[in-house]
């Protein structure tokens, strides 16, 4: 039997198991080292997320899955759009027109998975949100609060003067 | 997509909004700043620390050539004297999109990428972060990686034959380190001096190596000098004909 056909268990954070092929669990880096250290071990079926939550992890499934068929086109940094759509393919774009909460979530998965593609990915879509937005819009975009006293935004905004000839 | 939740962004891990901060334009940077005091500390608008290391990381990304003149080489880039007026040529660049060149060029690096002796993580030069050092015979330059697995390149270092590996002194170390450092890194030299760091002359950026033992660094100079080149260092001398020289200092206490 072909060896990457074989599947490993992904298990997440609430201990829900997600048989995965071994060349898509293995775009995580976390895994293979995890799989290369254990090698020698056959038995090694399960590898524990707990960082991940399920639905996390199904969305990191689904991106793994489908960067093996189709690769995310590289993404030029910094980024030249802040659509989505103008920087990845179609599915890509698609996949990251997600709730904020669950953004968040795919990029510390990622992170912590070291998944290069997807990390990228949810950090351009992020950049995307506050590429070319004035202080106001990004506050909003973010629910930030604006914790500046007059007299400091005031301050801050002077001490930004300068970027502004550039 | 607004924010329906206490602001994400500024909770991310500092690696993460690193990275979400490589993909923003640097016009976008001051106006991030400005949003809220925790954006603005992440962002520093004029904290020439953190615009030190963020500049030092997009000049990486852009072609030397584009905002260098041939007048400001090593020192100039070094000291980021003028941090602010090295911003306003890089917003230029990003805007005239020069500064994909090297992201353009990165695409190539699988096909001619020789990664096979250095291979290990040495401290960049202000102790901002571990970088993955390889050797590029091609381009006959020296490559710095985000890490051995994540191949993000961040900095290539041509080298000549007039280009010489040399020993630092400690206070050498704190005087090339002594801005930009971040103060708390356990790879900053200014606050952790190690014993055995080496630079090599005559390159775009200065480059520093250290390593914590001479046994290690004589086991890397072993690999560099039957890779690369020959070279000497402390004593010990190489037999290929020498295309670089290793400038003899005294050993510091």
């Amino acid at each position: 039997m072909d060896v990457e056909e074989s599947t490993i268990n992904l298990v997440s954070a609430e201990g829900d198991s997600s048989p995965v092929p071994l060349s898509v669990a293995k775009m995580s880096e976390l895994v293979r080292s995890m799989m290369d250290e254990e090698a020698e071990d056959d038995d090694v079926k399960e590898i524990p997320l707990p960082n991940v939550k399920s639905q996390v992890l199904h969305k990191v499934i689904e991106f793994c899955e489908h960067h093996l068929k189709e690769p995310m086109t590289e993404i030029e940094k910094p980024l030249k759009s802040n659509s989505m759509s103008d920087v990845v393919q179609k599915f890509y774009a698609d996949f990251v027109d997600i709730e904020q909460v669950l953004l968040f979530e795919l990029i510390l998965a990622a992170n912590y998975m070291d998944i290069k593609p997807l990390l990228d990915l949810t950090c351009a879509t992020v950049a995307s949100m506050i590429k070319g937005k004035t202080p106001e819009d990004i506050r909003t975009t973010f629910n930030i609060t604006n914790d500046f006293s007059p007299e400091e935004e005031a301050q801050v905004r002077e001490e930004n003067k300068w970027c502004e000839e550039a | 997509m607004a924010g329906t939740v206490a602001c994400l962004l500024e909770t991310l891990p500092q690696e993460c909004f690193n990275h979400v901060v490589a993909h923003i334009p640097l016009s976008d940077m001051p106006k991030l700043s400005c949003a809220s005091k925790a954006m603005a500390e992440l962002c520093g608008s004029d904290n020439s620390e953190l615009w030190n290391g963020l500049l030092c990381e997009r000049l990486w990304t852009v072609d030397p050539s584009v905002v260098l003149s041939s007048s400001d080489t090593t020192t100039t880039t070094l000291e980021m004297v003028n941090w602010k007026d090295q911003y306003k040529s890089l917003v230029k660049a990003e805007q005239d999109h020069q500064a994909y060149l090297d992201g353009l060029r990165r695409l190539n690096l699988h096909g001619w990428l020789e990664r096979h002796f250095i291979g290990q993580l040495a401290p960049h030069w202000n102790g901002w972060e571990a970088r993955y050092w390889t050797w590029d015979s091609s381009s006959n330059s020296f490559a710095a990686w985000e890490s051995e697995r994540r191949r993000n390149c961040f900095a290539r270092f041509p080298v000549d034959r007039q280009s010489q590996v040399r020993r630092v002194s400690e206070e050498e170390q704190i005087a090339l380190t002594g801005t930009g450092a971040s103060k708390g890194s356990a790879l900053n030299p200014v606050t952790n001096p190690k014993p055995f760091v080496f630079t090599l002359s005559n390159t775009t950026f200065p480059m520093l190596w250290a390593c914590r033992d001479e046994a290690q660094l004589q086991t890397w100079l072993d690999k560099i000098s039957v890779t690369l080149h020959p070279l000497k260092f402390e004593g010990r001398t190489y037999k290929a004909p020498a295309k670089f020289r290793l400038e003899k200092k005294p050993c510091q206490p």
